[in-house]
C-alpha cells in the first residue's frame, strides 16, 4: 500500500517548489465541511511521502496539497474560498494548488 | 544489493558497540564474549543515535557525522581486535554443546531469517506507526538538512517520540546516500536477531546450551516475534534493551563489577531514549538498584547512575528544548473520577488476561504451556543468585502499563487493542529469560535420568 502511494505521489513530490517546507493539506473533508470524510490514514500516507515537507490541514498556506476522491467543482470551490490560484494535477486525485493571493 | 549496502552501513555501529562493551567489560571466556556480542548492537546503535542528535542539533550535517563515525569506529575496532589478540583464543573456555541442539538452532535461525525477509517484502515499509511515527521523523533528519526540526510540527501523530530509532536510520540512509525502505528492514532485522542472540547468550551464560537453544527457538518461531520485529516499531528495541539491563543486573549480582552496572545504567538510559515507555522502564530498574545497594554493595548504584546519565541528559534535554508534549501527558482530564471507576480494572485486567493468554499468536496458548511446563518440570537445582529482580522489573513495568491505561484520555477499549501486545513485548523477552534460569533444563533431566 506505501510503495503504490509513494509511486502515485513521485510527480507530486517532484514539483514540490524547493524553499517551501510548509504546505496547506486539502481533501474532500475540506471541500465539503463534511469532517467524517477526513480520511487521516491518507493524510499520514501523504506526509510520510512528501516528507520532509510538512502538512498542515487547511489552505492558510500559499501552497497546497490536494488529495481528492471526488474533485468535481473543484476549480469553483478554489475560487470561491481563496480567490485566484494555480493548479496543477497528478493524477490519482493528487493536486497542487498555489493560492495567488496569498 | 541495497539490502546488502544498508547491512553495511549497520556494521561500523555494531563494532563501535562492541569496543565500548569490551572496553567497560573484558571478560573473555566464551560464554561472556558470546554476550559482550550481543550487547553492542543496543550501545552501538544507541550511543550513535546519541551523538548524532546532538551533532546535528548543533546545526552540522549528519552526512559528516556518519563518515566520521565509521571511520572511528573501524579504527576502533582494529586497534581493540590487534591489541587484544590472545585473549581472543578463547583458552578459558569450557564449553558444553550438543550438535543436535546446535542444529536444531542453526535450522532455528535460518528459518527465521527467511520468514523476516519475506514478510520484510510485503511490508518494505514497516505497519502502520512506523510511517506515522518512525520512519516519517528519519526522513525529515535525512532530508530536511537544517530544516529537519520541522518534524516537530507534524499533525495528529506523536512528535514528541525520542529519536534513537529515526537517527539510527537516518545515519544509514546517509551511508547509502538514500532513504532506501532496506535500511529499516535491515536495521529491524539485526535488532530482533540480536534479540534473540541476547536471550541466547544469557541464558548461556548462566545455564547450559540446551536450556539458550531451547529459550531461543521458542521466542524465534513465534509469529509475535517476527510480527513485532517487522512492523519496524521501537517496541522490539525497548524488548532488547529491557533484556539486556535485565541480564547484566544479574551479571552483576554475580561479579559485583562496577562496570556491568555502568552498563546496565547506560541500556536503561538508551531504554529513554528509544520510547517513551522506557522511562517507565528506568523508574523499575533504578528502584531496583537502590535495593542492590542497600542489601548487597553500596557502590552499586553510583555505578548504575553513572551509567545512566549521559543518555538521560540527552532524552531530558530533548524533552524540554525540542519535543512537543506528550498526548497522553496534555489530555488528561478527571483522573480521579477514572481512578475510582471500577470498571476500567476490570476491563484491563480482562483484556490483560486475554491478550497474556493469546501473546506469541501461536497455535497453542503459549502462557499456558509454560504454566505446564514449570508445573512439570519444576524449578532448576541451580540456584542463580538476585533471579528475583527480573519478576520484579517485570512487575514494575506492568504495573506502569496498568496505571497509564487507567489514566489514558484515549478510548479504553480501543487504546487496549491497539498497545497492549506490542507493550508485552517489552517485558517479554525478559520474561522468557527468567523463565528458562528458572525452570529445570534439558542438561539436568538427562543428569538426573542418567
Amino acid at each position: 500500500m506505501v510503495t503504490k502511494w509513494e509511486e502515485h505521489a513521485r510527480a507530486l513530490r517532484e514539483a514540490l517548489p524547493s524553499g517551501v517546507d510548509q504546505f496547506g493539506y486539502a481533501d474532500d473533508s475540506t471541500v465539503s465541511g463534511d469532517q467524517a470524510l477526513f480520511d487521516l490514514n491518507e493524510f499520514f500516507l501523504m506526509q510520510y511521502s512528501l516528507a520532509p515537507a510538512v502538512l498542515q490541514i487547511g489552505t492558510e498556506q500559499e501552497w497546497i496539497i490536494g488529495n481528492f476522491n471526488n474533485d468535481a467543482g473543484l476549480e469553483a470551490w478554489l475560487a470561491e474560498t481563496i480567490g485566484a490560484h494555480e493548479t496543477q494535477s497528478f493524477g490519482f486525485g493528487l493536486y497542487l494548488i498555489q493560492d495567488l493571493e496569498d | 544489493m541495497t539490502l546488502l549496502l544498508s547491512v553495511a552501513a549497520l556494521l561500523p555501529r555494531l563494532l563501535l558497540g562492541f569496543c565500548i562493551v569490551h572496553f567497560l567489560w573484558s571478560a573473555v571466556d566464551g560464554k561472556s564474549f558470546l554476550v559482550k556480542i550481543f550487547l553492542s548492537a543496543g550501545i552501538g546503535f544507541g550511543l550513535s543515535s546519541l551523538f548524532s542528535f546532538l551533532w546535528i542539533w548543533a546545526g552540522l550535517p549528519l552526512s559528516n557525522y556518519a563518515i566520521l563515525e565509521s571511520l572511528i569506529a573501524i579504527a576502533l575496532a582494529v586497534i581493540v581486535f590487534f591489541y587484544n589478540r590472545p585473549l581472543f583464543t578463547f583458552k578459558n573456555t569450557s564449553y558444553k554443546t550438543n550438535t543436535i541442539w546446535a542444529l536444531l538452532l542453526a535450522f532455528g535461525v535460518f528459518l527465521f531469517a527467511v520468514n523476516f525477509l519475506l514478510l520484510a517484502r510485503q511490508h518494505p515499509h514497516g505497519l502502520s506507526d512506523a510511517w506515522i511515527n518512525w520512519n516519517v521523523v528519519a526522513r525529515f533528519i535525512s532530508l530536511g538538512g537544517a530544516n529537519w526540526q520541522n518534524t516537530f510540527l507534524r499533525q495528529f501523530d506523536h512528535p514528541d517520540y525520542p529519536l534513537y530509532l529515526a537517527m539510527t536510520n537516518a545515519t544509514t540512509w546517509s551511508l547509502i546516500r538514500e532513504p532506501s525502505a532496506w535500511g529499516p528492514v535491515a536495521f529491524h532485522f539485526v535488532n530482533t536477531f540480536f534479540t534473540a542472540g541476547l536471550l541466547f547468550s544469557f541464558v548461556n551464560r548462566f545455564r547450559d546450551f540446551k536450556q539458550a537453544a531451547l529459550a531461543t527457538l521458542i521466542f524465534i518461531s513465534l509469529p509475535f516475534t517476527i510480527g513485532q520485529g517487522m512492523r519496524q516499531y521501537a517496541d522490539m528495541l525497548l524488548a532488547q534493551i529491557i533484556l539486556a539491563a535485565g541480564g547484566l543486573m544479574l551479571l552483576y549480582f554475580q561479579t559485583k563489577d562496577g562496570r556491568i552496572a555502568l552498563l546496565s545504567g547506560l541500556f536503561i538510559g538508551l531504554a529513554g531514549w528509544a520510547k517513551n515507555e522506557g522511562l517507565v522502564a528506568g523508574i523499575g530498574f533504578t528502584a531496583v538498584w537502590a535495593l542492590i545497594t542497600i542489601r548487597v554493595d553500596r557502590k552499586a548504584f553510583r555505578d548504575y547512575v553513572f551509567g545512566l546519565a549521559f543518555p538521560l541528559l540527552v532524552v531530558l534535554l530533548f524533552k524540554l528544548f525540542l519535543a512537543p508534549s506528550n498526548d497522553l501527558l496534555s489530555g488528561q482530564r478527571d483522573i480521579f473520577d477514572k481512578l475510582l471507576e471500577i470498571e476500567r480494572y476490570t476491563t484491563i485486567l480482562k483484556q490483560a488476561f486475554i491478550t497474556l493468554w493469546n501473546l506469541g499468536e501461536a497455535p497453542l496458548s503459549l502462557f499456558g504451556i509454560i504454566i505446564l511446563t514449570a508445573l512439570i518440570l519444576g524449578r532448576s537445582l541451580q540456584h542463580i543468585p538476585g533471579l528475583w529482580m527480573l519478576p520484579a522489573i517485570i512487575g514494575i513495568q506492568l504495573a506502569a502499563y496498568f496505571g497509564t491505561y487507567l489514566i489514558t484520555p484515549q478510548d479504553l477499549p480501543w487504546h487496549l487493542s491497539t498497545s497492549l501486545d506490542r507493550l508485552y513485548i517489552h517485558v517479554f523477552p525478559l520474561a522468557l529469560c527468567w523463565f528458562f534460569l528458572w525452570l529445570r533444563s534439558p542438561e539436568e533431566l538427562s543428569s538426573k535420568e542418567s
